[in-house]
């Protein structure tokens, strides 16, 4: 087998969408948050440590403060560049700025069922069989969970979580479920059987962890952070506010306090393990006015994307942005036309990880079929990002004289060469409406669920170590 | 509704995707092969006419190669910036380069029937119905003839296309039908009724107009002769190029453009030697083949959002006006596939900063005229906009108190400063943000079901400016002679 190649969105050119003196005004306002009013931590432990870090603890209410000298002397302390490993050769992730990477997005409660299309709760073998899907599309670079194992005991979910990830794809894997220091212990220990103990050269596994907004961190994740830091895996911190709910109105107020708890996460992880790699991640959306649910989908959304992904640059670290997020209940035309401007904008702004495909309703119901819909659409993103060069040849001068006016170019020597170049979809209708009339009208979703069966009754993922899987399993029974 | 007859696309963030140096040696390729290879005009007295301005001509082939110095000429002649009035003066629209203009779509010779939802060839009436929902949608500033009247004598089809479009909007028409001469000289009389007179219609032409190349690098009679009067009339009269890469144009997306430069650059020489001055604008529908059949690919993808990059900063070098071929979709329905297609063109045609979008409403390659489209593109371009605008400045909008009032933990569901900017927040009107349950309830629907209930409410609805008894019965008058002038010469 010849060895397989990532394809990421290059980024040739980015466009900041805050002028200057906006920037500015929002990093300002995050530093002033968390001067002023701080964040809540719920560990009493982590306080103590993070006190004796410069913050100012007010234990009565969890309170940390964190002065503006802290803040800088610990970005400061964040490693520049970020590289994900992988357990299969040749499929790292070279986070310098240069491209975007797509992940699988995670982690919904439910799976729109291949075989019915109906939504039903998902398993351990959805997440199985998804990631294996997953492994074989090309414009997948990284997996978060795609589902939650809901068929095993909660408190070991993280680890079957892995298991079933490890098991099924060589990629590089970012865990989210792993929230609390246990967790994050045996998720360190099933990673160092898979990838040779070599997780601090070679981090197979990164992971992140979530605030809960406004400016509250449970102990659980920050504590996993610093476990996973110590064992070298990279950390990163997302945000997920809903504007008017969990975050102020207006978009730059949602970006001064979502900016604020991701810098909270970073400097205290830095505070409690300087040196560790992270990164900034945001899946910011606002409320539907109408139903106060999440939006997710609409042109705030798109401006969080953009704006976020200039803010973690302008701190020179990666950034992990929400982008295919469509609030469509099937992948119909608005599924298409959110994940489509939204998947531009992460691009535009040079999101490093866009995250992620596969997801419907908000984020809450998988889908198999949507996974292949967004990879195509994240392939003629990149398709578009590529560009195209123009060499003498390329001009085709010396051919357009030699056809003339009045002529056509199908039979030339130079349109036979040049003809495999064209991008190619897998999904898009080209048939004659009278062929896709007697089809009975099928529409991309139902091929690309043709597709996915095929793929999942093909492919073969990378295998564990000899022995691994049932080491794996003996740390899972350890931890039940 | 009046205030808001048209609502342009604000050029606030063009996006200069192609480098510069590639932008010069497509450029520099095309001029090479306009005096090299030239064009054919498949008209001998054009030929001359273009022969006795400087061009190199080719009597008996009738090709004329085109002198470096002669399209230079041209492109100073030609208009950096003009309007594109309307019947109504609050639809006028101007080109500068500080907005972008959306057109409906335009010719299908089917339609989707909005009762039945069935594909069927289209009508006088049709287009008329297509033309008054594209009227009453403000993201739509310019009217194309959304579908063919295939049910009136095909000798004044065009005749019969503008009056149905002149009695359906008081936006700006851009007449793409007439490619004969003396259609285009009943079209400038029909326009000059409704305007008020000849000078008037010089004065404020409420017409606009475009006609095409033949690729590769090929121009008939006709459509140039028509270009001539109508530049000559004072009306707007851009070139429209429709290469096919693979097909009429070579396989590299570079050499596309070379030849679809040429061809822009030809033509618009011509226009400027024979009627200058006319405004004229760069029309670029560049696409590619389909390998398998060998026809218009319906699956296209990040090549043709390349060629409206590309086709939008050679307009700029060359301080045209541009308008670039947007929202094709091989889609049979408004499905996923129409969705992303018309989310990747749009937006980056957007981005690309063309002058004019060409064009809302059509699926099937260009070939189905859909209403639901229509009004779909015009939300999905609303997110576009609120997108490049970008962030609003002030302290209020920082919210510092508001997040301090809070605190960790609280939420701002009930805080003042949410009830004063909660309406800012875009609305949409055909994504679906129901409960899952609540969707399932109501049959699953999506979002063409609501764009088609739109469309029934608007053809019931609105009603456009409607002309005097005079000026209908005068148009009615010319369609009638042309109609028995024809009848007669046949």
């Amino acid at each position: 087998m010849t060895e397989r190649q990532l394809k990421p969105v290059p980024h040739p050119r980015t466009v900041d969408i805050l002028a200057p003196d906006q920037l500015n005004a929002i990093r300002e306002g995050s530093l002033v948050v968390l001067e002023r009013t701080g964040v809540e931590v719920r560990s009493e432990h982590l306080l103590k440590e993070l006190e004796l870090g410069g913050a100012v603890v007010d234990h009565d209410v969890a309170r940390i403060r964190f002065p503006r000298d802290v803040v800088r002397e610990a970005l400061a302390l964040v490693p520049r560049g970020l590289r994900l490993a992988s357990r299969e050769t040749g499929l790292d992730l070279e986070l310098d700025g240069s491209s975007g990477f797509l992940t699988v997005d995670g982690c919904a409660a439910e799976i729109a069922d291949l075989e019915t299309g109906e939504r039903r709760p998902s398993t351990k073998e959805d997440l199985a069989s998804i990631s294996r899907l997953a492994d074989a599309i090309p414009q997948i670079s990284f997996l978060w969970q795609p589902v939650a194992s809901r068929d095993v005991p909660p408190h070991v979910e993280p680890l079957h979580d892995l298991h079933a990830q490890l098991a099924n794809t060589g990629k590089h894997i970012q865990l989210m479920t792993a929230i609390t220091p246990e967790q994050a212990e045996a998720c360190v220990e099933i990673a160092s059987i898979a990838g040779g103990n070599e997780l601090r050269e070679r981090p197979i596994v990164s992971a992140f962890q979530c605030s809960i907004s406004p400016l509250t961190y449970d102990g659980g994740p920050l504590e996993a952070a610093v476990v996973l830091a110590g064992a070298g895996v990279p950390c990163g911190f997302m945000v997920m506010p809903i504007a008017c709910a969990t975050s102020p109105a207006t978009l730059a107020g949602t970006l001064v306090v979502s900016n604020a708890e991701i810098l909270a996460g970073v400097v205290a992880l830095q505070l409690l393990s300087p040196g560790a790699a992270t990164f900034c991640g945001s899946c910011a959306t606002v409320m539907d006015l109408r139903s106060g649910a999440a939006a997710c989908g609409g042109p705030e959304d798109l401006l969080f994307q953009m704006a976020s992904t200039q803010l973690a640059r302008s701190y020179g670290l990666a950034s992990s942005i929400g982008t295919f997020a469509t609030g469509a209940k099937i992948s119909d035309w608005q599924a298409g036309t959110e994940n489509g401007l939204s998947g531009l904008a992460s691009w535009l702004a040079g999101a490093d990880m866009l995250c992620g495909a596969g997801l419907l309703y908000g984020a809450r119901v998988y889908s198999p079929t949507q996974l292949l819909l967004d990879a195509e659409l994240f392939s003629a993103i990149t398709g578009v990002a590529e560009g195209f060069t123009a060499s003498d040849d390329e001009l085709a001068v010396e051919v357009i004289d030699a056809v003339g006016p009045g002529g056509h170019f199908l039979a030339a020597d130079h349109t036979l060469r040049h003809m495999r170049e064209l991008w190619r979809s897998h999904y898009l209708s080209r048939e004659t409406w009278e062929a896709w009339d007697a089809a009975g009208k099928p529409e991309p979703r139902d091929r690309a669920r043709e597709h996915a069966r095929a793929i999942l009754a093909e492919h073969e993922p990378y295998p564990l170590p000899d022995g691994a899987d049932e080491a794996i399993r003996r740390v899972i029974r350890a931890h039940e | 509704m009046s205030d808001s007859r048209i609502r342009p696309l604000p050029l606030v963030r063009t996006l200069d995707l192609v480098p510069e140096e590639t932008i010069e040696r497509i450029h520099e390729a095309s001029i090479q092969v306009l005096a090299r290879t030239g064009m054919q005009i498949r008209s001998e007295t054009l030929v001359k006419a273009l022969e006795a301005e400087g061009g190199d001509a080719d009597l008996e082939a009738l090709r004329v190669r085109f002198p470096r110095d002669m399209v230079e000429e041209a492109i100073e002649r030609a208009p950096s910036s003009y309007t594109m009035y309307a019947r109504d003066p609050a639809a006028d629209v101007v080109l500068d380069g500080l907005n972008c203009y959306l057109t409906c779509d335009g010719c299908a010779s089917e339609v989707v029937d909005l009762r039945t939802g069935r594909m069927r060839p289209s009508t006088k009436q049709d287009l008329m119905d297509t033309t008054r929902v594209a009227d009453a949608i403000p993201e739509i500033s310019i009217a194309w003839q959304p579908c063919a009247a295939r049910d009136v004598p095909t000798h004044v089809q065009p005749l019969h296309e503008l009056h149905a479009q002149l009695l359906s909007t008081s936006k700006n028409i851009q007449q793409m039908t007439v490619i004969e001469p003396h259609h285009a000289g009943a079209a400038v009389e029909m326009a000059a009724v409704v305007a008020g007179g000849e000078e008037e219609l010089r004065r404020r032409p409420i017409l606009s107009a475009f006609q095409c190349t033949l690729s590769p690098l090929t121009l008939d009679g006709g459509p140039l002769e028509s270009a001539v009067i109508y530049g000559k009339a004072g009306i707007p009269c851009g070139i429209v190029v429709m290469p096919l890469t693979g097909a009429t144009a070579p396989m590299t997306v570079a050499g596309t453009l070379v030849l679809q430069n040429a061809e822009l650059l030809g033509a618009i020489t011509c226009l400027e030697f024979l009627a200058p001055g006319t405004p004229t604008f760069y029309g670029v529908c560049t696409s590619t083949m389909d390998l398998n059949s060998g026809s218009l690919s319906l699956g296209w993808g990040p090549e043709e959002q390349l060629f409206s990059f590309a086709s939008a900063q050679l307009a700029r070098r060359y301080r045209i006006p541009s308008q670039i071929g947007t929202f094709g979709t091989g889609a049979k329905t408004q499905d996923w596939q129409a969705g992303a297609q018309h989310a990747l063109s749009g937006f980056t045609s957007y981005l690309a900063g063309g002058d004019m979008l060409c064009a809302s409403g059509t699926i099937y390659g260009g070939r189905v005229f859909s209403f639901e489209n229509m009004l779909l593109d015009s939300e999905l371009l609303g997110i576009a906009v609120r997108v490049l605008q970008g962030f609003p400045d002030g302290d209020d909008e920082l919210a510092i108190d508001v997040i301090e009032e809070v605190g960790p933990g609280g939420h701002f569901l009930a805080a003042d400063h949410t009830l004063r900017h909660m309406r800012g927040l875009w609305q949409p009107r055909f994504f679906g943000r129901d409960s899952w349950e609540d969707w399932e309830a109501a049959g699953r629907p999506e979002p063409k079901h609501r764009a088609r209930e739109r469309a029934v409410k608007i053809l019931e609805e609105h009603t456009p400016t409607p002309l005097s008894d005079a000026v209908e019965e005068e148009l009615r008058r010319i369609i009638d002679h042309h109609t028995l002038e024809g009848a007669i010469d046949g």
